[in-house]
C-alpha cells in the first residue's frame, strides 16, 4: 500500500515538473480566486477585530440597557423617574457583575462644520466611568469646563478638529477632544451624531432648548456568555409613561454585528467577485486538465500496460491538480488575511484602524474546500473518460459521424473546413464554447456591476465616509474586471493555443493537399470565429440575466444596446486576436515533420 | 518522353552534421515508375519531400515540367502542389475530420473546381479504386487498405504530372499491398509520373526503374525494363540493406 501511494506520488510530481507552465497556470487563476474568496470572509472579521479592541480598552458592557423617550415625540414633561426605574431593575438583576452609568442623554439639534446634525449627547463625569469610558482619540476628555467631546467619526467625516467651536442647541461650546466607544455608533451621513459633556455644559444645553431623552447603561456580566439569555430576560419593559417612551437591550455582540453593515456590502461585493474568478478558474482548470488528460494518452496506455490500475490513474490526476488546489488555498488564505484590512480601511466607519483577523481553521477549510471543489468539478469528468478509454480508443480522434444528409451535401471550399472540423469534433468545441461564453458571461456582469455602480453613485450623497466605500467597491470592481479580462483572455489563448494543437495534423494535409498558408489560417480562424460569435451571443445575455437576478438591492445597470454592441465587437476583437497567433503558427509551421511523426 | 522532375545537386542538411539528401541528381519523364530504396534513414522520405515542396532543399535545383521551383514561396508551392503533385503516405494522412469522398474532393476544390463537379469526380476515382461504399464514411471507421485507396484516390483527382507515395505499402498486409500495386500500375498505365519510396521489394519490383540511396546519395540507379531480371535487381537491393 505504502509503495502504491508513493508511486502515485511520484508520478503526479513528474507529471507537474513535465509541465511546469501549465500548473503555474492553474496555481495563478486559482489563487486569485480563493484569495478573493478569503479576503470576502476575512473583511468583516477585520472590523470586528477594530470593534472588539475598542470595546476592551474602553471597558464596554457585555449587554447594553436604554430606556427614554422617541427623539421625535418627546412629551413635555418627559418622566425621568421612569427612565431610571427600568434602569435600577436591570441594574439589580441576578448575574449583573457591573455597570457603567446610567448616563443620562440629550437630543440637541447642532451645527458643526459644513452640516446640520441631530446631536445625542451622553452626560458624563469628568472622571471616567469604570464601565464604558471612552477611548479618546484626539485632544483629551471631558474636564471642569465647558466643551464638548465628539464621537470621533462625526469629527472625521464634518471636518471638525479639535479646539474648533460648535453649535449645540444654540450654545457655542469648544470642541475639546474625539474618542470612540462601543455604546456610541459610529456616525453616518443622515444619521444621528454622538457626542459626550460634563453636567455643568449638559444643564446649558437642557436651558437652551435641549430635551432629556432618556438613559443608557453599560452592564458587564458575571458570565458573559449568559448575555443572550440576560436580554431576553429583561426585554420587557414596565407600563409605559407615554407613547414615545421605550426600552431597549441589547448584547455588544449583536450591537458589534449591526455595525459592519459598510463592509457586509463590501464583503458581498468580494464574494460575487470571487464566486466569479472561481468560475473563470473551472473554466481554464477544465480546459488544462482536458488537455493534460489529452496529452497523457499514450502515458495513461503504457501505465496500464503495465498493471497500473484505473483508480490509481485518476489518483495521479486528481493528486497533481489536488496539490496546486491546497497550495492555492494556502496562498488565498495568507494573501487575503493581509490584504483584508487595506480594504476595510473605509474611513469614518470602522472603530480605529483595521486589523488583520488571525488565521482561522474555518478560513482555511472554507477556502480549501471550495479550490477542491472545483479542481474535483473539472477533473473528474476527463479523467475518468481518460481511464475508462482503452489505448485504443483514447488513441482515436474525437470525431463525429456526419448525417446522411450532410455527407451528401458536396464539399466545403477550402475556408469552410475550420467550420467542418468544428462541427465534427463536438466535445472539443463544445469545451470551447462553454469556457468562452463562461468568460465573455462574466466580463458582462462585470460591465454591468460597474454601470450599476456608477448609477449608484450619481444618487448617493457625496459625503466623504459614503464615498470611501463606493471607492473601495470600484476599486474591487476595476481589479476584478481587469483579472477577469486577463483570465478569459489566457483561457481563450489557451483555447485556441490546444484548438490548433488538436488540429495541426489536418492543417499539415490539407497544406500538403495545396491549401496555401493563407487559407490555413482563414480556414483555422473561421472555425474560431464561428465558436467566438456563439460564446459572445450566449454570455452576453446569459452576464445581464445574472445580473438582473443577482441584483435585488443595487441599481439596475444601464447597458444600451450600442454599449452591449460594442462589448460584443470587443469580445470578437480579442477573441479573433488571441486566435491569429496559433493560426499564423499553424500556417508557417513546417509541414514535412507534422507528417512524419506517426 | 517529356521530362516531369528533375532534381540537381540537391542538397538538405538538417541541424548538426545531418546531410539528409547530398547532391542527388535525379530525372523522372513521364509515366515513369521510379522505386526508392534503401535503409531507413537513408533520405528517401525527405527527398520525396524536397520533390514535393513539403521542404525546402539547402542547394541545388528542382524543375517541375520544365519549371524551376526550388525558390518558391510556401504559397506558390502549395498552388502547383494543387495541380500537378499527388501525395500518398505511409500513415495514409486522411484528414480525419472530413469522410472518404470529402478527403478525395478537397485537393479539387482548393483547384476552383465547382463543389458538383468535384464531388463526381470524387466519387468515380472512389468506384475506380473499390471503395465508393465508403464513401460516407470517416477514416476511424475504415481499414488500413481502404483508407491507402481514398489516399490515392485523392492524389489523383486533379490529374497530376507526378505522384509521390512515401512507403504506400508500410501499413498494408501483403493482400492489401498487392491491390495497391495493382493501382498504381494502372496509375502509371493512365501516363502520371509516380515515385515511391519503398522498403519492400515487391513493390520496388513493380517499378521501371530502382533507385538506390544510402547516407542520402543515390547509389545506384537501374531500369528494370532492360532486360535484366526484376528478381536479380531486387535481390541485389536486398544484399545492400543486410
Amino acid at each position: 500500500m505504502r509503495t502504491q501511494v508513493r508511486v502515485v506520488l511520484r508520478q503526479a510530481w513528474r507529471n507537474l515538473r513535465a509541465r511546469p507552465g501549465q500548473a503555474l497556470l492553474v496555481l495563478v487563476s486559482m489563487s486569485l480566486a480563493t484569495t478573493t474568496l478569503a479576503m470576502a470572509v476575512a473583511v468583516n472579521r477585520t472590523g470586528d477585530g477594530a470593534w472588539d479592541r475598542v470595546w476592551r480598552t474602553s471597558r464596554g458592557g457585555d449587554v447594553i440597557a436604554w430606556a427614554g423617550y422617541d427623539a421625535t415625540a418627546i412629551p413635555a414633561s418627559a418622566p425621568t423617574a421612569w427612565v431610571y426605574q427600568q434602569l435600577a431593575a436591570v441594574r439589580q438583576a441576578p448575574g449583573v457583575q457591573d455597570v457603567g452609568g446610567p448616563f443620562a442623554d440629550l437630543t440637541a439639534t447642532s451645527h458643526l462644520g459644513p452640516a446640520d446634525v441631530v446631536l445625542s449627547v451622553s452626560v458624563r463625569d469628568s472622571t471616567p466611568s469604570a464601565i464604558d469610558r471612552p477611548l479618546v482619540t484626539g485632544g483629551g476628555w471631558l474636564g471642569s469646563g465647558e466643551g464638548v467631546v465628539l464621537e470621533d467619526a462625526l469629527a472625521t467625516i464634518l471636518g471638525v478638529r479639535i479646539g474648533d467651536t460648535v453649535t449645540v442647541a444654540g450654545q457655542s461650546l469648544p470642541v475639546i477632544g474625539t474618542a470612540l466607544a462601543t455604546s456610541a455608533p459610529r456616525y453616518r451621513p443622515g444619521h444621528v451624531g454622538y457626542a459626550w459633556v460634563n453636567q455643568e455644559t449638559a444643564d446649558r444645553l437642557l436651558a437652551a432648548g435641549a430635551m432629556f431623552q432618556g438613559a443608557t447603561m453599560a452592564i458587564r456580566l458575571a458570565d458573559p456568555s449568559t448575555a443572550d439569555s440576560f436580554v431576553r430576560a429583561h426585554q420587557v419593559a414596565a407600563a409605559d409613561p407615554s407613547p414615545a417612551a421605550g426600552f431597549e437591550i441589547d448584547t455588544a455582540a449583536h450591537i458589534r454585528d449591526s455595525q459592519h453593515e459598510d463592509l457586509a456590502t463590501l464583503e458581498l461585493a468580494l464574494l460575487v467577485v470571487g464566486t466569479a474568478l472561481a468560475l473563470v478558474m473551472v473554466a481554464i482548470t477544465a480546459v488544462l486538465v482536458t488537455a493534460r488528460v489529452a496529452a497523457h494518452g499514450r502515458q495513461i496506455g503504457a501505465l496500464k500496460a503495465i498493471g497500473v490500475s484505473p483508480g490509481q490513474l485518476a489518483a495521479i490526476v486528481l493528486t497533481e491538480n489536488f496539490a496546486i488546489a491546497l497550495a492555492a488555498s494556502l496562498i488565498g488564505v495568507v494573501a487575503g488575511d493581509q490584504l483584508s484590512p487595506l480594504l476595510a480601511r473605509t474611513e469614518g466607519f470602522l472603530y480605529g484602524a483595521p486589523q488583520a483577523p488571525p488565521v482561522s481553521a474555518t478560513t482555511l477549510l472554507l477556502v480549501a474546500a471550495v479550490a477542491v471543489g472545483v479542481v474535483a468539478l473539472a477533473t473528474i469528468r476527463p479523467v475518468l473518460l481518460g481511464v475508462r478509454a482503452t489505448t485504443l480508443q483514447a488513441l482515436r480522434p474525437a470525431v463525429r459521424a456526419p448525417r446522411s444528409a450532410e455527407a451528401a451535401r458536396p464539399g466545403a471550399r477550402p475556408w469552410q473546413f475550420g467550420l467542418r472540423a468544428v462541427w465534427r469534433r463536438p466535445t472539443r468545441s463544445l469545451a470551447t464554447l462553454i469556457g468562452g461564453a463562461l468568460a465573455v458571461g462574466l466580463v458582462t456582469l462585470a460591465v454591468a456591476l460597474r454601470s450599476s455602480q456608477a448609477a449608484t453613485l450619481a444618487h448617493t450623497p457625496h459625503d466623504a465616509a459614503t464615498r470611501n466605500l463606493l471607492d473601495e467597491i470600484h476599486t474591487i470592481l476595476v481589479v476584478a474586471g481587469v483579472t477577469i479580462v486577463g483570465l478569459a483572455l489566457v483561457n481563450a489563448t489557451i483555447v485556441a493555443v490546444l484548438a490548433a494543437r488538436d488540429g495541426a495534423r489536418s492543417f499539415a494535409i490539407i497544406r500538403a493537399l495545396g491549401a496555401t498558408p493563407a487559407q490555413t489560417a482563414m480556414s483555422f480562424l473561421v472555425g474560431q470565429l464561428i465558436v467566438g460569435l456563439l460564446a459572445v451571443a450566449i454570455g452576453i445575455p446569459t452576464g445581464v440575466a445574472v445580473f438582473d437576478a443577482l441584483r435585488s438591492g443595487l441599481d439596475a445597470a444601464d447597458l444600451s444596446a450600442p454599449d452591449l454592441l460594442t462589448l460584443a465587437g470587443l469580445a470578437i476583437a480579442a477573441y479573433i486576436t488571441v486566435a491569429t497567433v496559433p493560426a499564423v503558427a499553424l500556417a508557417r509551421r513546417p509541414v514535412a515533420p507534422q507528417l512524419s511523426y506517426e | 518522353m517529356r521530362t516531369i522532375i528533375e532534381a540537381v545537386r540537391l542538397c538538405r542538411n538538417f541541424p548538426g552534421p545531418v546531410r539528409a539528401v547530398d547532391e542527388v541528381d535525379l530525372v523522372v519523364a513521364e509515366g515513369e515508375r521510379v522505386a526508392i530504396m534503401g535503409p531507413s534513414g537513408c533520405g528517401k522520405s525527405t527527398l520525396l519531400h524536397l520533390l514535393g515542396g513539403l521542404e525546402r532543399p539547402t542547394a541545388g535545383e528542382i524543375r517541375l515540367c520544365g519549371e524551376r521551383v526550388d525558390g518558391l514561396s510556401e504559397a506558390a508551392w502549395a498552388r502547383l502542389r494543387r495541380r500537378r503533385v499527388g501525395f500518398v503516405f505511409q500513415a495514409f494522412h486522411l484528414v480525419d475530420e472530413l469522410t472518404a469522398i470529402e478527403n478525395v474532393e478537397l485537393p479539387a476544390l482548393l483547384l476552383g473546381v465547382s463543389a458538383t463537379a468535384a464531388r463526381r469526380r470524387a466519387f468515380a476515382l472512389l468506384e475506380r479504386l473499390d471503395v465508393a461504399d465508403r464513401s460516407r464514411h470517416l477514416p476511424a471507421r475504415m481499414s488500413g487498405g481502404e483508407q491507402q485507396r481514398v489516399a490515392l484516390a485523392r492524389a489523383l483527382i486533379n490529374d497530376p504530372a507526378i505522384v509521390l507515395a512515401d512507403e504506400p505499402t508500410g501499413n498494408l498486409d501483403s493482400r492489401n499491398t498487392a491491390e495497391i500495386l495493382r493501382l498504381f500500375a494502372s496509375v502509371s498505365g493512365d501516363g502520371h509520373a509516380l515515385v515511391l519510396a519503398t522498403h519492400d521489394p515487391r513493390v520496388a519490383a513493380a517499378a521501371d526503374r530502382l533507385v538506390g540511396m544510402r547516407d542520402g546519395r543515390i547509389v545506384d540507379d537501374t531500369r528494370l525494363d532492360t532486360g535484366a531480371s526484376r528478381r536479380d535487381v531486387v535481390g541485389q537491393l536486398l544484399g545492400w540493406e543486410a
